[in-house]
């Protein structure tokens, strides 16, 4: 009791005050301008105490308890405290259950840190903080409101050896539980000296990760590689690097993350080298893997084609050939492709299956194919029949002809429109 | 390079640039500003000019001679007056090209990536564009190392869907 009254006395003006007063803070504190509440120069407090009921002074600016902490704390304990900027809880233990939640809404809120925070598997935290700190030897899950923090500081020793698989699970969801983050960046402190995860988001889809060596005699920092990560934190690679620090070699890392080269590339690359493939090639990469499939649907920079009620829209800026085989009549829109050249579209045995009228229709369904094609140098359309003819329709810069090849003499001549339907 | 140093005085600065594994490299500063990622490190900030050791972290000392000597090529042809032969340009870069096996190449793409120059990752991603034009997807797959995480079904049912760009294939 004697330290509040102490504490009181302003002519003291104390700055720091560090006490283990057992108990809980006297009653009267809460409501009166007594103890410490009247110490208006106060800016540090350390606890050593179990916090039921708070008081805050608002000159308070760091709070650091160390205490057997209840399940929840909840905004009345801290209801003064408006201009507290660190809060730390360090070597607290829960005295129930095993997870902790933390409501805490004062803006001016910087610093939130958790060291050595024994029997407790998860934290959820409800406050504004723009650094979050955790340190510990085994992970735990941390959840965060939509406010999540900006940065994401993770210190971790675990225990020697090299940890089981469910070590890096929780790892993973540990980090995983930081996602909304800016950056995270987990310190790993191993036999083998301290390593730096560090995680960083550019932009939705760009982010970079690095491994750096941290010398702790010299405070020097080494990357030892840094690897971009598209479409954001990709956990599975997080654990991998991570699994991969307890290995035998560094080098290895660096190996291992390199499986998978292009796919990891960031999108623009991808997107750089599939521009100056022809459109076949395009296409056949979404067979690839489900992430490239995606890449192709999501991007019309490169090409697009969308089938749309029979209808297809070739978005493409760098493609020069453009073919397509046995497909029925489409209307065909080539949409911002300057530098298309050729279009060649080949079917065989068009009309085995129509009748009649239909197969006019179907010829006048190619032309509306390719009307929109006419500023292409060279477009070929060849049907092949069934009968020992095959049509050809060449249109390029100089001439359009319709030719009848008859297969078995490889003759070539010319014909008009109407003797292909008469053929037919 | 003989160069004409008719003005002595104005010596050509020269720019440190540290690789990813810590090895440094001299550079002269039109080369180095080539580079948009470099030169990005000086803007507004040019008393950093002396003696500043700029970082790439993404780029290995393996590759920072071959990607200096195609800026300094490049920016010499761009130079010329008048342009040179497309022969030479063309001469040269096959020159780059020969003997980087596709692992390489895909690092290079990375730092060139990570540099931010256009016209080194114009020219390296069309060179890989080239090295899988023709190729199964297969063949593909095991030069990028991607992993087929379809099943057999899903997998079949999309070529079936693009089933003309299939089809091409089995002419080559």
């Amino acid at each position: 009791m004697n330290v509040f009254g102490y504490a009181k006395a302003i002519p003291h003006e104390l700055e720091e005050v560090e006490t283990d007063a057992i108990g809980d803070f006297p009653q009267s504190l809460a409501k009166s301008t007594e103890g410490l509440y009247g110490c208006y120069t106060l800016k540090t407090l350390t606890v050593y105490h179990s916090l039921e009921r708070f008081l805050g002074c608002e000159s308070l600016t760091t709070l650091r308890i160390s205490a057997s902490l209840p399940q929840s704390i909840y905004p009345y304990l801290f209801n003064q405290g408006s201009f507290l900027e660190n809060l730390l809880f360090v070597n607290c233990d829960l005295s129930s259950g095993k997870t902790f939640t933390l409501f805490f809404d004062t803006s001016s809120l910087h610093n939130l840190t958790f060291s050595n925070f024994r029997f407790c598997e998860k934290i959820e935290i409800h406050a504004s903080a723009r650094i979050f700190t955790w340190k510990g030897e085994s992970p735990c899950l941390l959840s965060f409101d939509k406010s999540g923090p900006h940065k994401v500081n993770i210190h971790i020793s675990p225990p020697g050896g090299r940890p089981t698989k469910r070590w890096f699970t929780a790892m993973k969801d540990m980090v995983g539980g930081c996602r909304n983050a800016n950056s995270i960046t987990v310190f790993l402190n191993i036999s083998k000296g301290t390593f730096i995860l560090y995680y960083r988001r550019y932009s939705y889809a760009d982010a970079e990760t690095k491994v750096m060596k941290l010398n702790k005699e010299t405070g020097e920092e080494m990357v030892l590689f840094s690897y971009p990560m598209v479409n954001g934190l990709d956990l599975n690679q997080f654990a991998m690097i991570l699994e991969e620090l307890f290995a035998e070699k560094e080098a290895h890392i660096i190996n291992q993350m390199g499986i998978d080269r292009l796919s990891n590339l960031p999108d623009r690359i991808i997107y750089n080298i599939l521009s100056f493939l022809d459109t076949k090639y395009v296409v056949q990469t979404c067979v690839l893997s489900k992430k490239w499939r995606s890449l192709i649907k999501k991007n019309g920079k490169i090409l697009r084609i969308a089938p749309n009620d029979g209808k297809i829209v070739i978005t493409a800026p760098r493609l020069k050939f453009f073919n397509l085989k046995e497909v029925d009549p489409l209307v065909l829109c080539v949409d911002d492709c300057p530098t298309l050249e050729k279009v060649d579209i080949h079917i065989s045995q068009p009309f085995c299956q129509k009748i009649g009228d239909k197969k006019q229709t179907f010829i006048l369904d190619i032309f509306h194919m390719i009307e929109g094609l006419f500023h292409v140098k060279s477009l070929r359309i060849s049907l092949n029949l069934v009968t020992k003819e095959k049509f050809t329709l060449c249109c390029n810069n100089e001439e359009t002809k319709i030719a009848v090849l008859n297969k078995e003499t490889a003759e070539e001549a010319m014909v008009g429109l109407a003797t292909i339907l008469e053929h037919i | 390079m003989a160069s004409s140093s008719s003005s002595s005085s104005t010596q050509v600065k020269k720019i440190t640039l540290k690789a990813a594994d810590g090895k440094h490299f001299e550079v002269e500063e039109p080369v180095a500003m080539e580079m948009e990622t470099v030169k990005s490190f000086f803007v507004g900030n040019e008393d950093a000019m002396k003696d500043m050791v700029v970082p790439l972290l993404n780029v290995s000392s393996e590759h920072m001679p071959a990607i200096l000597d195609f800026y300094r090529n490049h920016s010499e042809f761009r130079k010329r007056t008048p342009p040179p032969p497309a022969e030479e340009v063309k001469a040269f870069n096959e020159a780059f090209l020969e003997n980087k096996s596709d692992e390489q190449l895909m690092e290079m793409i990375m730092a060139a990536n990570f540099l931010n120059t256009k016209e080194l990752l114009n020219f390296l991603t069309e060179a890989a564009a080239n090295r899988i034009k023709n190729k199964s997807v297969e063949y593909v797959r095991a030069f990028f190392g991607i992993e087929n995480d379809f099943t057999p079904e899903e997998e079949a049912r999309i070529r079936a869907e693009n089933e003309w760009a299939f089809d091409g294939l089995d002419e080559d």
